[in-house]
């Protein structure tokens, strides 16, 4: 009958999770738990913490699972909106220990550009690359370094030494060819 | 300060933070300014349709850049057995509330709202997690629990899926709707010697949306449990609760009979009173 549940949309799913149904939780993880791990292993890269972030997600979901509001997108896109929130927490924390350890020694603590360097590599839609060309060095490197670095445009801006009003503008400047390419090109449009 | 130096400061902010906008899709603000983007979000349709916008364009490439992987096979067992019991959650519904003392259910038929009975190892980890001392924090969200509960039968704010999920009972009701409408769907009506009347519209891919009128309310203890009972032998199509509302269920396109039943809560594996209401493909 496990059949049924994979025949049920994911809204479906989620209003029987609210009716504390273990199965159509697990239903969920099955189709979703891939993309939430990927997104926490690119932004945490170690295994054991992106599992954390997996498990919180999910938990979070039988816990509050009216958090998820059908209107405003795709279930994979609020998870991976959760994930990415609380892997960037873990960066954010950790990176706020590194400092106080190591603050005697503030010209050491210099930004990594590991993740601006590795960033779009893994990319192989054509219509998303096309979509990235449309932006500037700058700003696909603003946008890398806050989403999938973890930082925040503050802290972008200082690693950068950089306005803040300069990353501001990039990252919104940014997104918003990636949507005008996108929509142009019949992807990335609301439903 | 003026009524125009007031509006002027308000334009001001509404720019400032219009240039939060990006940073906010890419989770890039601190606590503060993320809680003020928010607010601003809440009353500007604008901005929210900006923020929606990028949303979905950005997904795209996240999703491109940050490809699915597999978590270790014990992940989900790991999540299995950290989910609070379902006692330690709030109800749907105040009359579906169940005691606060864990109950071991018959053979994992207790989450088979949207699947039928079955789910052995389910039913395995469900029992351990039972046997596990109550810890403080769960004692407390228990009683959290119940006093939620109490408000809400003092107040009669009682409507199924309206109090935990409402936009998920709002699209429900949608999905009902179109379902009755669709060309491809079927509609059982099920009576019995009371007023009741269960309409169950299937639609085609098999989803039965379950509109109860009249069923009379249960003790907290039962829950009303809907049967295919088309080859002789009753297979569970779900739990509706003690009172129910609208509800989803799955139950397969090719069923042409269906009953209720009034059964212990958390249901039972086949029936163990007899049909309240019945009924065949109308």
């Amino acid at each position: 009958m496990d059949t049924q549940l994979k025949d049920l949309d994911d809204t479906t799913l989620v209003a029987a999770v609210g009716r504390s149904d273990e199965r159509a939780l697990q239903e969920l993880y099955d189709r979703h738990a891939p993309a939430v791990y990927g997104l926490a292993r690119r932004v945490l890269v170690d295994a054991d913490r992106a599992e954390e972030v997996v498990q919180e997600v999910f938990l979070r979901l039988w816990n509050e699972p009216e958090k998820f509001d059908p209107a405003r997108g795709k279930l994979r896109s609020f998870l991976n909106r959760q994930a990415h929130s609380r892997a960037v927490e873990r960066v954010r924390s950790e990176e706020a220990r590194r400092r106080r350890e190591e603050r005697h020694d503030r010209e050491n603590v210099g930004p990594s550009y590991d993740v601006e360097i590795e960033a779009w590599q893994l990319i192989r839609s054509e219509l998303v690359k096309e979509a990235l060309d449309e932006l500037s060095e700058a700003e696909r490197q603003a946008i890398s370094l806050a989403y999938f670095g973890g930082h925040t445009y503050r802290e972008v801006a200082v690693m950068l030494d950089l306005p803040e009003g300069t990353i501001k503008s990039r990252i919104r400047l940014g997104l918003n060819k990636l949507a005008d390419k996108l929509e142009a090109t019949g992807l990335g449009a609301r439903q | 300060m003026t009524d125009g130096d007031d509006l002027q400061q308000i334009g001001n902010d509404a720019d400032d933070l219009d240039g939060l906008l990006g940073a906010y899709v890419l989770d890039a603000l601190d606590d503060d300014e993320r809680r003020r983007v928010e607010e601003y979000l809440a009353h500007s349709p604008a901005a929210r349709a900006e923020v929606d916008r990028l949303t979905d364009s950005f997904d795209l490439v996240v999703a491109e850049d940050a490809p699915e992987m597999t978590p270790r096979a014990e992940l989900w067992d790991r999540i299995a057995v950290s989910l609070p019991p379902r006692t330690d959650r709030l109800p749907q519904n105040p009359e579906r509330a169940e005691p606060a003392e864990p109950v071991e259910t018959p053979q994992g038929t207790d989450t088979t709202e949207v699947a039928d009975a079955g789910g052995d190892e389910l039913g395995t980890r469900r029992a351990a997690r039972a046997r596990r001392t109550t810890s403080t924090t769960t004692r407390i969200i228990v009683s959290i629990a119940a006093a939620v509960i109490v408000v809400l039968v003092g107040l009669t704010v009682v409507r199924q899926s309206t109090t935990r999920t409402s936009s998920l009972a709002a699209q429900i009701q949608r999905d009902a709707d179109a379902a009755a409408n669709a060309p491809g769907s079927k509609t059982f009506t099920l009576t019995g010697e009371s007023d009741a009347s269960v309409k169950v519209v299937v639609d085609a891919s098999g989803r039965g949306f379950v509109s109860p009128d009249g069923l009379p309310a249960l003790d907290e203890g039962s829950t009303y449990q809907l049967w295919s009972v088309d080859n002789g032998t009753p297979v569970s199509l779900g739990i509706l609760g003690s009172d129910p509302g609208l509800t989803v269920v799955a139950t397969g396109p090719d069923l042409s009979s269906m009953a209720i039943t009034a059964e212990p809560a958390g249901g039972s594996p086949a029936p163990t009173s007899s049909i309240v209401v019945s009924g065949t493909l109308t």
